[in-house]
């Protein structure tokens, strides 16, 4: 049994001193500073059966069994002779048997440890406050996360609690240069947040400059970890993140190793992590946990082709049936003019329509209630698969092209908002200006990711500009025994990480 | 802050040019609706006119299943482009002709010079890859025929393209047909297509082994004829080509006449050779079907000191024999019954060979057609020389023209 | 000096610069009246560019914190350094000219029915402001994911051809004399001297290892590979290239089974366009940067918007036709390019100059003795 206690600096102590305030007093106080909330629970008894002595706390997040335990108890049922200037250390040192506790002089500290979950105790007019730490925020199991699923591997994913996302950091790294840095942010929420790097590989000035926009943030509350995104990006106007993010510890773990910053914000199981790569969003847990590197190679390609036909093919079409009929070829092109002859929309407009229709049909589905799902998706699908293209208001090549690419945006699960929105634009631009359009259009966007960066990474590495070494992980997939090194696109210090397998 | 503003009017003029633009381009049609698709493009000439017979793809509507139908549209003008106007503005639509692969052009309608025709359709940048063949018949009728197929429309191509190509060795496309008239030789080869049915047509004449100019002849007359008969025909390319010198016919070779130049050319294909009259010790004027497996040609292009043009045209030939025919067939193990028949086979396929590319280079020289392309072998080895020999013998370079045939042949063993 | 761009995406946009444009109506212009002389011309040619290209490289990476314009007014003066300037920034517009008709003028022939001028220029210039603004580095790094694509399309183009050309037609060499040929390319001079632009990298380079042996090789390829087109091109259309309009198009079009499943070369038309464009933004680039060093400007907006602007009048006053270009190009302006080639051939001058100058000055700060 031990505490641990912490005397503040003298330049900390703030100016409301306690001044050998009684009991009475300082709870006035405490009730006021609380507007008198019913969960604010005050509780008056005897210590060490001659000081009177009262205990603050929220009701609803603290472990109240603990409380009356390890401190009501102990100190009701201690009889030890002790003098008036020594009862805050005795009690401190000898007798509450909580892990943590510190010594306060303040009632701001005070305040500030009570909305945490500490217990704050008072003994009539002994001028100080000790507070111990019996948090009991109540939270979500450890469970697997929706969008992260394996099919070999770790199913551990990260809640909504700091504690826990800490410590489900802390058994995978086992390394005393794994430093977790965390701060209050936001005026209301005092939302915890906390920087973790590996002090021994990720660059200080990546840790430094994280450091730097997360204290300057002034704002009312955090609520998730977006706001602290928004707040680290350097581009927030931009439609592509430039940071990571991840939903599992072994995913984190594996980015901590390469030499990134992450941010875990409580209340929040998404943590970040920078500098970010735009092809982390291709990369899956599962290309490392059971998949061969030729799969892998396969997979990742494959996912790449999605993405590509899921932005391109709606524009493309549009583009060749209205300005380039020349460019199908003929089976093809008599397919798809008997499957359009009679429709009332021209290409561009059928295009819309459809995806507008399948985006709202998304969107309804995150929304309905579970025993609707069903009978919903079916009226969708019947609506749209059936009863629509017989009506003749829309094609069958203009559905399955839509429903196609629908599904292929979610081959990349993370990017599923951008593709969403640039399958649109490039849909858009096919119908105005046809291929030349999409050809623009395209190098316009490669320009505009190519000058993105991320903390001093460029988005598009190890493609552009080429790193030869860090294409080891890229769309192709080397041997695990390949990867000695550390990506030279993120900055490190130290490079070597394999040295045999 | 510069930026920022440089941003704002970057976004603002996109925003505005979205603005103007989307409205209109939401309005714009399917091409293919909105254009008549032509496949095939069929020339005929009507008295001073030239008929344009379109074979057309009409859309009709189906959610499943391929389905397609075409139809025969047809006008005329006194050019090929006014036609080709007058057939769109009676369409009311703009014509699609970057699907159309086949050009037929009836014999009438080559006139003196072919090149009035396909002047039009080698300028026009949307027409892609064009096969063309030439009929004694009518283009519109051939055009008709192919489109009332039920199944594989594309018959038509496949008859001239894919036949020409790995059967008779030949390409009969735009491309080549111009490359020969622009060239100094001025001679390009066009495949025929005849019509066959009930009626007889020029194909029985070219069987019986008559020369190229009577089966045209004959032809021709058919052609008049078999176009008012309503009997069921087909449309056939037994691989008989028409030679055109300077735009103009010349000639039509059979298949056979054909592969006497057939030998000289750097693509030969394997094709069946039939030996006839062959004797041995076990064999009594029986036919014998040889296949060409494999060979190796080497020409020699020679202006000699006397200013001649000589070819060597060394060959190696490995053959299979395919059947022995021998008042009926014998067809396995014929082997014994050619014991030293392999010598006599041989020399009578040297024979053959040799006469066959003599036969040709006579053709060549009676109707100056040039299908080797001597000038240009000439001419990219000897240069100025040549030149100034064409020059004296007033552009007849093939007068004096001379190939020695030297053929060696061996069975394959494979 | 920062430097933009790494040795690998200097090559690469030097690759797609030389030779973007030279497989659109070039080949028909040259080969028409020139035959095959013209294509040994034309390589001799060449080799004189690699060579000037190689001192341009060397000088480079001899002076690798200079720009072009502190090497040229270190060495001349400012004087001339501006009028220099002035010169390459006429070449520049006039090149921009060339590649955006031309290429308009192709998806006119090729991929659409009807394509108004202003809808082409109004994507393409807003491409080349937006590029200009945010950099070489940019640029640098999408050519380098581009060129893949774009040099895969032109090996399959090439690939696929090969079986249909006869290479006899190269012979014999020479015919007729080779004054007709060093004529036609003379006329059609504004076509080369991509490799100016070169000179507009100066000082951005962070160079790689083995940096000049990869630039000799992969440009000498290039330049090998340009003349193997257009050999190509003759070869398979010996007599009908004056007809024959669009290369690399055009020569996709001979191949017979490919029809049969759609047209390929309109796949290589894409592809190659994306050539097209990245060079436009590069001698946007270089434009932008010669008018910003001639007038001091120093917002890169400015000067990339003016240089755009003084673009749209000369597209304008050629009424996008391509037949007005093709006779300004090899009529009153053909000039300009050996002009800038005696240029280009005077900057080994520079260099030594320079370098005379700087040594003289660690000799008077006594770092070198006699």
């Amino acid at each position: 049994m031990y505490c641990f206690f912490y005397f503040p600096q003298n330049n900390t102590i703030r100016k409301d001193d306690l001044d050998k305030l009684t009991n009475k007093e300082i709870k006035s106080i405490f009730v006021d500073k609380f507007h008198n909330s019913t969960d604010f629970k005050v509780r008056e008894f005897v210590s060490l059966q001659k000081f009177d002595s009262i205990l603050f706390f929220f009701d609803n997040i603290v472990d109240v069994k603990r409380l009356d335990k390890e401190v009501i108890e102990k100190l009701m049922q201690d009889s030890q002779e002790v003098a008036v200037d020594d009862i805050v250390n005795y009690a401190c040192r000898c007798c509450i048997t909580v892990g943590q506790g510190e010594i306060l002089d303040t009632v701001s500290d005070a305040v500030e440890k009570l909305l945490n979950g500490f217990c704050v105790l008072y003994f009539n007019k002994c001028g100080k406050f000790l507070c111990f730490d019996v948090k009991n925020f109540q939270s979500r199991s450890i469970a697997e996360p929706p969008t992260s699923a394996v099919l070999k591997g770790p199913r551990e994913g990260f809640n909504e609690s700091i504690a826990t996302n800490i410590m489900l950091l802390r058994k995978r790294l086992k390394n005393s240069d794994l430093v977790i840095s965390q701060m209050p942010v936001g005026k209301y929420s005092q939302t915890q947040v906390a920087i973790v790097y590996i002090d021994s590989i990720a660059s200080d000035e990546v840790v430094n400059k994280v450091s730097k926009k997360i204290q300057e943030i002034d704002i009312d509350g955090i609520i998730d970890s977006f706001y602290i995104q928004k707040a680290l990006e350097e581009r927030s106007y931009s439609l592509f993140q430039q940071v990571g993010t991840a939903e599992k510890p072994d995913v984190i773990m594996s980015k901590l190793l390469e030499g990134r910053v992450a941010i875990i914000v409580d209340g929040s199981p998404i943590v970040l992590t920078v500098p970010y790569l735009l092809i982390e969003d291709l990369q899956s847990s599962n290309d490392y946990y059971f998949a061969r590197a030729p799969r892998v190679t396969f997979l990742r390609l494959l996912r790449m082709f999605g993405i590509l036909i899921a932005i391109y093919l709606p524009g493309i079409y549009v583009a060749v049936q209205v300005f380039h009929y020349k460019v199908l070829p003929y089976k093809f092109l008599v397919t798809i003019t008997n499957a359009t002859l009679g429709i009332p929309f021209t290409p561009l407009v059928e295009i819309l329509f459809i995806i507008l229709l399948f985006e709202g049909l998304t969107e309804a589905s995150l929304r309905m209630p579970s025993y609707l799902g069903l009978a919903l998706s079916i009226v969708g699908a019947l609506i749209l698969g059936d009863t629509a293209v017989n009506a003749g208001l829309v094609s069958s090549p203009a559905v399955m092209i839509v429903a196609l690419t629908g599904v292929l945006l979610f081959t990349v699960p993370d990017q599923e908002a951008q593709l969403s929105i640039l399958r649109l634009i490039f849909t858009l631009v096919g119908g105005i200006l046809g291929l030349y359009g999409i050809i623009c259009a395209s190098v316009f966007l490669i320009a505009y990711l190519t000058n993105l960066d991320s903390y001093g990474t460029p988005f598009l590495a190890p493609y552009a500009p080429n790193v030869r070494e860090d294409k080891k992980d890229g769309f192709r997939r080397y041997d695990l025994r390949a990867m000695k090194y550390r990506p030279k696109s993120i900055p490190n210090k130290n490079k070597i990480r394999l040295k045999k397998l | 802050m510069i930026s920022r503003v440089v941003r704002k009017i970057y976004i603002a003029i996109l925003i505005i040019a979205l603005i103007l633009l989307l409205p209109v381009s939401m309005g714009l049609p399917q091409q293919t609706l909105d254009r008549s698709l032509i496949l095939a493009f069929g020339i005929d000439k009507a008295g001073d006119e030239f008929e344009v017979s379109a074979q057309v793809m009409v859309p009709e509507s189906s959610q499943s299943g391929y389905k397609e139908k075409r139809e025969v549209k047809s006008n005329k003008g006194s050019t090929i482009d006014k036609a080709i106007a007058s057939l769109q503005l009676n369409e009311g639509k703009e014509l699609a002709v970057a699907h159309a692969n086949i050009l037929v052009v009836s014999e009438s309608a080559v006139g003196e010079d072919i090149n009035i025709i396909l002047d039009y359709f080698i300028r026009d940048k949307d027409i892609g890859y064009l096969t063309i063949a030439i009929t004694p018949d009518s283009a519109k009728e051939l055009l008709t025929i192919s489109s009332q197929a039920t199944q594989d429309k594309d018959s038509l191509l496949r008859l001239i393209s894919y036949n020409n190509e790995y059967i008779f060795g030949t390409e009969s496309t735009l491309n080549k047909v111009l490359f020969g008239y622009y060239s100094p030789s001025q001679t390009s080869l066009i495949s025929r297509l005849t019509l066959k049915g009930e009626e007889s047509s020029g194909t029985e004449e070219q069987q019986s082994g008559q020369t190229g100019q009577q089966s045209l002849a004959s032809s021709e007359g058919q052609g008049q004829e078999s176009s008012t008969q309503s009997a069921p025909k087909q449309i056939a390319n037994d691989g008989s080509l028409v030679i055109l010198k300077n735009g103009k016919i010349i000639t039509a070779l059979s298949p056979l006449e054909y592969r006497g130049f057939h030998w000289l050319m750097p693509t030969v294909y394997s094709s069946f050779i039939e030996l006839q009259n062959i004797n041995t010790d076990t064999l009594n004027n029986a036919t014998v079907m040889l296949d060409i497996v494999n060979s190796k040609d080497d020409i020699e292009y020679e202006l000699t000191n006397d200013n001649k043009l000589l070819i060597n045209f060394h060959t190696t030939l490995e053959y299979q024999i395919s059947s022995v025919q021998q008042d009926k067939y014998i067809s396995n193990n014929y082997a014994e019954y050619l014991n030293d028949g392999t010598k006599v086979i041989e020399s009578a396929l040297q024979t053959l060979i040799d006469s066959e590319v003599q036969s040709a280079l006579k053709l060549s020289k009676d109707y100056q057609i040039d299908i080797w392309n001597i000038y240009d072998k000439f001419y990219q080895k000897y240069g100025d020389k040549f030149v100034k020999y064409v020059e004296l013998n007033e552009g007849d370079y093939l007068k004096d023209l001379q190939i020695i045939v030297d053929v060696k042949v061996k069975e394959s063993k494979i | 000096m920062i430097k933009d761009i790494t040795g690998r995406q200097a090559i690469v946009m030097m690759a797609i610069v030389m030779c973007a444009t030279k497989f659109f109506i070039l080949p028909s212009n040259l080969i028409t009246n020139g035959h095959q002389s013209v294509i040994y011309v034309m390589l001799l040619f060449f080799v004189i560019e690699f060579l000037l290209l190689l001192v341009m490289v060397r000088v480079s990476m001899l002076h690798p914190d200079k720009t072009f314009y502190q090497l040229l007014t270190e060495s001349v003066g400012v004087v001339i350094a501006k009028i220099v300037y002035l010169l390459f920034f006429c070449f520049f517009i006039i090149k921009l000219s060339i590649n955006i008709i031309e290429t308009y003028t192709f998806f006119l022939g090729t991929l659409y029915d009807e394509l108004s001028s202003v809808l082409y220029v109004l994507p393409i210039l807003l491409l080349a402001f937006y590029m200009t603004y945010i950099g070489l580095r940019s640029i640098g790094r999408s050519a380098e994911l581009l060129w893949v694509f774009v040099f895969l399309g032109l090996a399959v183009t090439l690939i696929v051809a090969i079986p249909n050309a006869d290479f006899g037609y190269m012979l014999p060499i020479f015919d007729g004399g080779a004054n007709n040929a060093i004529t036609i390319l003379s006329n059609n001079s504004l076509w080369f001297g991509d490799y100016f632009v070169y000179l507009f990298f100066l000082g951005k380079i962070k160079f790689d290892k083995n940096y000049f042996p990869k630039f000799a090789i992969i440009s000498g390829l290039v330049m090998l590979g340009i003349v193997f087109f257009m050999t190509l091109f003759y070869c398979i259309f010996p007599y009908i290239s004056g007809i024959v309009h669009y290369g690399v198009s055009d020569i996709t079009h001979i191949t017979t089974h490919i029809n049969n499943i759609g047209q390929l070369d309109w796949l290589n038309v894409t592809l190659w366009t994306f050539a097209s464009i990245i060079q436009t933004v590069i001698f946007a680039y270089c434009a932008e940067r010669c008018l910003s060093d001639l007038f001091n400007i120093k917002y890169k907006y400015l000067s990339s918007s003016i240089s755009l602007i003084i673009l749209v009048v000369v597209l304008m006053l050629l009424d996008f036709r391509l037949t007005k270009l093709i006779m300004f190009v090899q009529g009153p302006v053909h000039f300009l390019f050996p002009v800038l080639l005696v240029i280009a051939l005077n900057i080994i001058t520079v260099h030594f100059i320079v370098r005379h100058k700087e040594k003289r000055q660690k000799k008077l700060a006594g770092v070198i003795y006699d």
